[in-house]
């Protein structure tokens, strides 16, 4: 599937099923099953979360964008957002078992998506995660 | 997310129904703590046959409500749990952690 889509959406957790309806109907259309696209709005909606949090640290009247496409045989999420510095790509990993409340989410997108890279394009903060495409779509 | 506490003596059903997130789970886990708070030594069975997603903050919710299960010595189940829902706690390799039951009712 060629086409790409773009939503700008403001920093406020009431808006995050929305972007999981998004991501979960755009992982369907590029052919992953209900289970793979769950996982992958499930990596999604952790990004988004860390952006609410830690970049914009709680404000939720901020914006950031998020784009899905596919390239390269990958279902490419694309996040940027113009709040502090915070790179996902780079704390630490939890040990998974351990019965503490906190910090699973970097866990699981690391876990779910094949790909995460995070960069700063001017004053804004690029997280980008890619899912290998299935063989029947692969483009 | 809506929460309906059922109270049966000492043992409570809090039936949970939509997606457990960000901006939900502050809500369950104060349903959850409320409990606790208000007597001790009792079962708490959290029903998610009508959840569909959790994500890290509702799996922190629920961690915190066993832990404080643990503290005061009482029971802390979940029942029904739905594919996305137990997937996440397989991939949290919390699973086994957690007392599960098919149902709400089955819980002793």
């Amino acid at each position: 599937m060629a086409d790409a889509i773009e939503l700008t959406v403001v920093s406020h957790p009431r808006w995050l099923r929305l972007i999981r309806q998004a991501v979960l109907e755009y992982a369907r259309e590029s052919g992953f099953n209900a289970r793979d696209g769950n996982a992958i709005t499930l990596a999604v909606g952790e990004a988004v979360g860390n952006v609410i949090k830690h970049a914009y640290r709680g404000r939720t009247d901020q914006t950031f964008s998020l784009s899905c496409r596919t390239r390269g045989g990958f279902l490419e999420i694309e996040i940027r957002d113009g709040g502090s510095p915070f790179d996902p790509s780079g704390a630490p990993d939890l040990r998974p078992d351990e019965l503490r409340a906190g910090g699973r989410g970097l866990y699981l997108i690391k876990t779910i998506m094949d790909e995460i890279e995070y960069g700063r394009d001017g004053e804004e903060n690029v997280v980008s995660m890619r899912k290998r495409l299935v063989a029947s779509t692969a483009v | 997310m809506d929460i309906n506490v059922k109270r049966e003596g000492k043992r409570s059903v809090v039936e949970v129904s939509g997606d457990i997130d960000l901006y939900t789970s502050p809500k369950l886990r104060e349903a959850v703590f409320e409990l606790f708070r208000q007597r001790a030594q009792e079962t708490v069975i959290v029903d998610l046959a009508d959840v569909h997603y959790v994500d890290s903050s509702g799996i922190a919710s629920l961690v915190e409500g066993l832990q404080e299960a643990k503290k005061i010595g009482a029971r802390f189940v979940l029942a029904g749990l739905n594919e996305a829902p137990r997937h996440v706690l397989e991939l949290t390799r919390l699973l086994t952690v957690f007392e599960t039951a098919d149902k709400a009712e089955d819980v002793a």
